[in-house]
């Protein structure tokens, strides 16, 4: 194509592109009020696409529950890649209120919500995410579906602490350089008052590393603060380098991530006696036969969230944006799958906790661990 | 209106970015895979000085392009050394030194949990916070980086830039301090890139070190290399074009389980279509 024609058609393109998207963007939010419009905006790409593939798989077996549950319902969905990005998300965000009027956004990215934060307050839909909100949080229209960083690992933290079977031990603190994991990380040196080494893990070559000096450095405990394939693979290179396993304590990502710490070890019997913090149990015997049965496989990490999100979505809904929100404040299902739902004051999730322990290869609930 | 307004917003900063890096890539001949590092640099030093300071975003906006161009000297100094693919794996390195210094200084970058709240410009009582009257903002910052562009590539001195990306040692022979034309063009590049970065800090309100990765230098390169070497609108076409397409794909149908990984997959090969039937790119002079 001769050079004169390419800026009259690059030109010529972006009209275009304007034309329909602007013509296709008719009346006003959701014209339709007996529909719900769902915005769903996860990382479905990039290093976070496990977890956002994971969670869709969730969300959509909710939206076949509740179509069968509700049959004559009209739920749509609108699904966009943020691929943990801010800048991904912004635009995503964009697309989702400005072309597609959703009623309301259910996401997990972190960055994401802090870029968007003013631009959701202003817009009053509901936003549920999962991820922790490092912008803080506030009595407002959104709704973080994970405790605060502070309850769980602040939970963990004390519980080592008070236990002198662990904290007598040299103790090490492996977690990931990430906005989530940092959180975390920082939650756990405010609960946990006696002395120990932090190791920050910025890619899988350090995990091979840390295993050595773990092993090497003869520490007889680890908290393990990172993803389900980071703690397992940080698991397998400890019993490579030494077949002597220190005393692993895992934040939730154990519990959420088991499935991924059976494939990469083999053998979970391999950490009998690791421990973990994790929600009081929701009921989760239908949830894993369905989910297995409509995608052949055990459920993973975070799919009970995305299951529950959806299900606090639609059993809140109003067409009125401040009674939805109002709805899903007072909202509490002591049944969820992924455990009991129910916010704070600033939307935050409420969740009662429980110490798990590997025992004979599988996660236990316990009361009491003899460390 | 407000997606749109997003799009032609991101277009605008990517452009300059795009002008930034042809000054060197294009006009030079210098492979360089480090702009996305003064992106960043001036994006974090506009967020620090904005949250930490409460200073006017202009007068950041200057010091960023300040603290980049001094980082620049000091690097483009390190890689004068080296030529070719050298050069390019040099720039690679600084790009990540660069990106690690965003991720673990956390004192001063937060790390991995970024910088959010970062303010609208305000000139003179009046704020920027329409997205409406931003765009107006980027787009006047686009036209000077343009004109400034076309300045430097039409003077005597882009002349120069031109012969030393076609034959070094001859222009050398001539007298020419070839050492210091690059080193002033690396320069003028990183204070350009770090308009970029603030007007990004300021407009997504929030950064992290995953907007400076790598990834974004290769898609900077991509957006000149697309739009076309050694040609200033190309430089603008490329980015209008690389922020567009991607867009397009959302509208096309593809089945919901599957539709992120489609658009990667078919974004990726229009691309390599592009480069087998238009190497030289949209409006280039130059291939690569």
């Amino acid at each position: 194509m001769k050079n004169k024609y390419i800026v009259p058609a690059v030109v010529v393109l972006v009209v275009l592109v304007i034309g329909v998207l602007y013509f296709n963007n008719s009346g006003s939010k959701n014209s339709n009020p007996s529909s719900i419009k769902l915005g769903l905006m996860l990382p479905l790409t990039g290093d976070y696409s496990a977890a956002g593939q994971n969670i869709q798989k969730g969300m959509e077996l909710a939206l076949d529950d509740y179509r069968k549950a509700h049959p004559g319902s009209s739920i749509t969905t609108v699904i966009e890649d943020d691929a943990y990005n801010a800048k991904m998300g912004v635009t995503a965000y964009k697309k989702l209120t400005d072309i597609d009027k959703v009623d309301s956004i259910l996401m997990l990215s972190t960055p994401v919500i802090d870029a968007i934060y003013k631009d959701v307050v202003k817009s009053g839909i509901p936003v549920i995410q999962l991820g922790v909100q490092t912008v803080g949080v506030a009595d407002d229209n959104i709704f973080q579906f994970s405790p605060a960083a502070e309850a769980p690992i602040g939970f963990l933290a004390r519980y080592l602490g008070d236990n002198s079977g662990f904290y007598s031990k040299k103790v090490a603190v492996v977690y990931d350089n990430s906005s989530a994991q940092l959180s975390f990380f920082k939650a756990f040196q405010d609960n946990y008052k006696k002395d120990f080494t932090p190791f920050i893990v910025n890619s899988k070559n350090d995990l091979q590393d840390y295993a050595s000096k773990i092993a090497n450095g003869k520490y007889g405990a680890v908290v393990v603060i990172e993803s389900p394939q980071n703690g397992a693979l940080l698991a397998k290179d400890i019993l490579t380098v030494d077949s002597t396993m220190p005393l692993l304590a895992f934040d939730a990502q154990l519990q959420t991530g088991f499935a991924d710490f059976g494939r990469i070890l083999g053998d979970t019997n391999k950490i009998n006696g690791a421990i973990s913090m994790w929600f009081k149990a929701g009921k989760v015997d239908q949830f894993k036969q369905e989910f297995k049965t409509k995608y052949g496989e055990d459920p993973g990490f975070l799919t009970d969230f995305g299951y529950d999100m959806i299900n606090a979505a639609l059993n809140t809904y109003d067409k009125n944006d401040a009674t939805w929100v109002s709805n899903l404040k007072k909202f509490s299902d002591p049944n969820g799958v992924s455990g009991s739902i129910s916010f704070d004051r600033d939307g935050v999730r409420i969740q009662p906790m429980t110490i798990t322990v590997i025992k004979n290869g599988q996660l236990v609930p316990t009361d009491q661990v003899n460390l | 209106m407000e997606y749109l307004i997003h799009i032609a917003i991101l277009i605008s900063i990517y452009g300059i970015l795009g002008l930034s890096l042809n000054l060197v890539v294009g006009f030079t001949g210098l492979l360089s895979i480090t702009q996305a590092a003064f992106y960043g640099i001036g994006a974090y030093t506009t967020a620090i000085l904005l949250t930490g300071t409460g200073m006017n975003f202009f007068l950041a906006m200057i010091l960023g392009m300040v603290i980049s161009g001094v980082c620049s000297l000091a690097i483009g100094f390190v890689l004068s050394k080296f030529k070719d693919d050298y050069y390019a794996l040099g720039s690679f390195g600084f790009n990540v030194i660069i990106y690690s210094i965003f991720l673990n200084w956390q004192s001063l970058t937060r790390g991995p949990l970024g910088i959010p709240g970062i303010p609208r410009p305000s000139l003179f009582g009046f704020t920027f916070s329409e997205n409406i009257w931003f765009l107006l903002l980027s787009i006047i910052f686009l036209i000077l980086v343009y004109f400034v562009c076309r300045f430097i590539t039409g003077s005597s001195f882009g002349r120069v830039l031109k012969s030393i990306r076609e034959d070094e040692e001859a222009i050398s022979v001539f007298g020419y301090r070839t050492l210091w034309y690059k080193l002033a063009i690396f320069v003028i590049s990183a204070m350009m890139a770090s308009i970029a970065g603030s007007l990004f800090a300021s407009y997504i309100t929030f950064i992290d070190p995953s907007s400076f990765t790598l990834s974004e230098s290769i898609f900077i390169l991509a957006i000149i290399i697309l739009g076309g070497l050694a040609n200033n609108k190309g430089a603008m076409i490329g980015a209008a074009c690389l922020i567009l397409l991607p867009e397009i794909l959302r509208f096309v149908g593809f089945p919901d389980d599957i539709a992120a990984q489609m658009r990667q997959v078919t974004y990726g090969v229009i691309l390599i279509l592009l480069m087998l039937y238009r190497p030289q790119g949209l409006v280039g002079e130059y291939k690569l």
